[in-house]
């Protein structure tokens, strides 16, 4: 026992902030394979003698607690994890501690710990469990959460069992800026431990960390953090998890759950837009855009419906697709339209009037004024429009709807402080998002086979090697404007 | 005698929705018979005498005689039955069988004779004999009404033609023929085959005047009002003397100067803007000499760019009867009048930031619909810049305006291009963000491989 407790306590060493890449890299290589030999049966038998977890520190011995915990979860029987409490604790305590530089050299066992962790909280019933210990260490593994892993993957199915909708905000929040490869760049330095620029320099599918991906589990992941959005009401994000399941790239092919996911945009852009907006061709192939039109024409349809602004037309065509769409387990947003559509009457009527009586709006809608005046004070407190209700002392003359032109004025006044805040937040963010694809064609300039190709095409063409700039549609430089500050 | 408008004609084109007017036309039923030569002159007698049952009655009766000296029997037959409805005790009401059967005959005989001479000239290989020949067959079936034939004769003229100056006369035959057929696409195209040809300058000087006419007729035809009034404005002076080109006096038998001059003026004024209609149309020294020559449209132009809307309209108002009678003005003249109203409301409303409804009622009248219907679909067809009804104070107000306004001017124009480029940088971020997940799919080698059908079944 003591000599797997000093062995267990030989990494990090007193000088571990001294030492180079080079020799860091030597020293956690050699104490993993160390702990290889030493084995985890004789271990879990050492363990099961003295809880070997107390005199280690998760923060500090990372690597050696991950290996007993790894000892103790293949140990154990399902029935008796289930009921060990310690366990438990210890696991979620080193999720939420664990140095994240050791942890690269152990890459699998994380992988297999956090698996364990959430099927642990699947069988216990208790899915939201172990939603909290899975992100903590998605974070503490890779801050910015950028590099897709199976763990993302994993982490949205306990999120959607457990209904922990925004406990995922952070995760979904986080641009995935790279995949994992199975060659890394190695640009910021050939080793897991060097100080990688970001998070895809050290999570390969080398290290483990995340088992291999395949299109199913991007399309996967975005699909379900859709369906969170959903559940949140969140439309506009909705929509864009949608469009990545949709610009996925393809030979040609397409998926179930990118029909899937057409069917739902449409849907989700009538109701937050009032009509189907179109895909644009600069990002996805006509091809595409056609194979799932044809897939999707009941949908389509129903677009059109909404778009005519007919509320009994839009309500036969519900009732006649019901089965449909109860089968595409659309139901619940096919139903949303429904409520859409007045909206959107009340939203188009700012584009034609400054101001009407809402008897007006009644007759539109085909309420009673009493109804239509509660409607409209409801989509005014949704903030759908800048308006406010004005009751006149007339007796005689009913309330009447008054619409401002633009947010200088009116419930949703915005001053211009807060619009050049909005811009600059705004700004950083695209900023920021503009590198990370150029970063990424960068990464792709790298690979073998596109240097390749431009080789051969520069021998063709005997001409100057063309760079894969890809056009970035955004220019940093060119806003915020210097002048639209100044005050006149 | 009977009351036209309750005859069985007038009463069959009220129930198909087709146009009757009922006002007196200020036309001369006379000058329009003395001013075209051709079918056009029949067909101009018939699109009158269908639609105007003042005129009706005469118009027949000198389209009947005029189609009598002419060898279409299609067209006098079809006249006569739509006199018959109108008046069936008039003489000339009744098919004239023995003329009929007479035109037949002579017909099949001068037809079988110039197909006998084509087939002589084909045997002796004589080329310009063959096209004249095949020239000969395609204005006689012209003559006759059979369009299709005489434009396959004039196509067969091609492969005989040895100049330049011979393809362009076939090519302005058949868009003679095209335009009888109301085949536009036609007309353009062969238009641009005689604007290919190396012709010498003074011959092309002869051609451009027609062609822009043509052009701009077969323009206004499709409805594209701006591109019409373009093509008129190029015709000049030139085509009130132009010879006849292809043996057509285009002139007399498609489009008089008058014409030009009436169609260029209404197609400009379709949704004009008033400096465009004064440097483009009054201060044009090539249309201002067929300007005048309708000095009434002159005037109720000029009237316009002085933003006296009410007036030229009213001008314009007076000759409504007669453009409904022209038969190609007749199916757009109602759609042009509302462009132009919608033009002049546009443009007076431009100088306020309120007008109340009344005051806009009494400079433009409503007409056939209530004043708020106009303004509302004027609005959404984006033709009122900015501007918003407001139907409690009823009046229009200024987007930006408006009595809801509290800030100044310039610091509401930074405030909304603030949010245009808050909305901007976000379109930006959106569409980043997938072409970032697109590149890097790519670098990590995840592409969708397979087949094109979707994996799940679906519909």
């Amino acid at each position: 026992m003591a000599d797997l407790a000093s062995l267990l306590l030989e990494f990090p060493p007193q000088d571990v902030e001294q030492l180079t890449p080079e020799e860091y890299e030597a020293r956690i290589t050699a104490f993993v394979a160390s702990l290889r030999e030493y084995g985890p049966q004789r271990a879990a038998a050492v363990d099961a003698e003295q809880d070997l977890l107390k005199i280690l520190d998760p923060s500090i011995n990372s690597i050696a607690y991950l290996f007993v915990l790894s000892c103790r979860a293949s140990r154990r029987t399902l029935k008796a994890r289930l009921f060990d409490s310690t366990f438990w604790d210890r696991a979620a305590e080193f999720l939420r501690t664990f140095d994240p530089v050791q942890v690269r050299y152990a890459g699998t066992d994380l992988r297999n710990l956090l698996e364990v962790v959430a099927s642990l909280a699947m069988q216990s019933q208790s899915p939201a469990a172990a939603v909290l210990p899975l992100r903590d260490a998605i974070f503490r593994l890779d801050p910015s959460s950028g590099t897709f892993t199976s763990n993302h993957v994993l982490f949205l199915q306990l999120c959607i069992s457990s209904r922990c909708f925004n406990e995922s905000l952070p995760i979904l929040e986080s641009v995935i800026h790279s995949f994992p490869t199975a060659t890394p760049l190695q640009i910021d330095g050939p080793y897991p431990c060097s100080d990688h620029h970001d998070s895809s320099g050290y999570i390969t599918l080398q290290s483990g960390l995340t088992a291999p991906i395949t299109v199913s589990d991007v399309q996967d992941y975005y699909s379900m953090g859709a369906l969170i959005y959903i559940g949140l009401h969140q439309w506009y994000e909705a929509a864009m998890f949608l469009e990545h399941v949709l610009a996925t790239p393809s030979q040609g092919a397409v998926s179930g759950l990118m029909v899937e996911a057409y069917q739902r945009w449409v849907l989700i852009s009538c109701i937050y837009y009032g009509e189907a907006k179109e895909l644009s061709t600069k990002l996805y192939q006509p091809n595409l855009i056609r194979t799932l039109k044809a897939c999707s024409k009941a949908y389509d349809h129903l677009a059109e419906v909404v778009q005519s602004r007919n509320a009994s037309r839009l309500q036969a065509e519900i009732l006649a697709g019901l089965q449909k769409w109860h089968e595409d387990g659309n139901l619940g947003l096919v139903q949303e339209l429904k409520t859409s559509l007045p909206l959107f009457a009340v939203i188009n009527l700012r584009c034609t009037y400054a101001a009407l009586p809402i008897t007006a709006v009644a007759t539109l809608l085909n309420l009673t004024p009493d109804a239509a005046t509660e409607f409209v004070e409801d989509v005014i407190e949704a903030g759908h429009i800048n308006a406010v209700l004005e009751f006149p002392d007339a007796a005689s003359s009913g309330p009447v709807l008054r619409f401002f032109h633009d947010t200088c004025g009116g419930p949703l006044v915005t001053t211009e402080d807060q619009l050049v805040a909005q811009l600059t937040q705004q700004t950083s963010r695209t900023v920021q998002i503009a590198k990370h694809v150029r970063a990424a064609n960068h990464r792709i300039m790298l690979r073998n086979d596109y240097i390749d190709s431009q080789r051969r095409r520069a021998k063709q063409k005997q001409e100057e090697v063309p760079t894969a700039e890809v056009e970035m549609g955004w220019d940093p430089t060119a806003v915020p404007d210097e002048d639209i500050m100044v005050d006149s | 005698m009977d009351d036209p408008e309750q005859s069985q004609l007038f009463l069959e084109r009220l129930a198909d929705n087709k146009p009757v007017v009922k006002e007196l036309p200020k036309l001369d039923l006379e000058t329009i018979a003395a001013n075209y030569a051709g079918p056009v002159r029949i067909l101009r007698l018939e699109c009158i005498a269908n639609t105007s049952p003042i005129l009706s009655r005469e118009a027949f009766r000198l389209a009947i005689l005029q189609a009598r000296e002419g060898m279409n029997v299609p067209l006098y037959l079809q006249l006569v039955g739509q006199f018959a409805k109108l008046d069936p005790t008039h003489e000339l009401a009744t098919v004239d069988t023995a003329w009929v059967e007479e035109r037949r005959k002579k017909i099949k005989s001068e037809g079988d004779t110039l197909e006998a001479e084509l087939k002589a000239y084909k045997n002796n290989l004589i080329k310009e004999s063959i096209r004249m020949a095949n020239e000969d067959l395609g204005n006689f079936y012209l003559s006759t009404g059979s369009l299709t034939e005489a434009y396959q004769s004039f196509h067969r003229m091609r492969e005989f033609c040895t100049t330049s100056k011979h393809i362009a006369e076939m090519a302005m035959k058949m868009i003679y023929v095209a335009i009888l057929q109301r085949n536009w696409s036609a007309v353009n195209t062969h238009r641009a085959k005689i604007l290919g040809l190396p012709l010498k300058d003074d011959e092309r000087a002869k051609y451009e005047p027609v062609l822009q006419a043509c052009l701009g007729l077969s323009k206004m035809a499709r409805g594209e009002y701006h591109l019409a009034s373009e093509a008129f404005r190029q015709v000049g002076q030139a085509y009130t003397v132009a010879e006849p080109l292809g043996g057509i006096t285009f002139q007399t038998h498609v489009l008089t100067p008058n014409d030009v001059a009436i169609y260029g003026t209404l197609c400009a004024l379709w949704r004009f803007s008033r400096d465009s209609l004064r440097r483009s149309m009054l201060e044009n020294p090539k249309f201002r000499p067929l300007l005048e020559l309708e000095p009434q449209l002159r005037r109720a132009m000029t009237q316009i760019t002085m933003c006296k809307y009410s007036a030229g309209l009213a001008i314009i108002d007076s000759y409504m009867p007669d453009f409904m009678l022209d038969m190609y003005l007749q199916p757009h003249a109602k759609d042009i009048y509302d462009g132009m109203r919608q033009a002049c409301i546009t443009e007076w409303t431009a100088a306020f930031s309120v007008v109340t409804l009344d005051e806009l009622a009494s400079v433009f009248p409503p007409r056939d619909r209530t004043l708020v219907e106009e303004i509302e679909a004027m609005i959404e067809d984006d033709a009122l810049n900015l501007m918003r009804i407001d139907l409690v104070d009823r009046t229009l107000v200024w987007g930006h305006g408006g009595h809801n306004s509290t800030m100044g001017s310039a610091r509401r124009c930074r405030h909304i291009s603030l949010q245009r480029s808050i909305g901007e940088a976000k379109k930006a971020e959106h569409e980043l963000r997938l072409r970032l997940l697109r590149l890097n799919m790519q670098a990590a080698d995840l592409v969708l491989k397979g087949s094109p059908n979707p994996i799940r079944k679906q519909n």
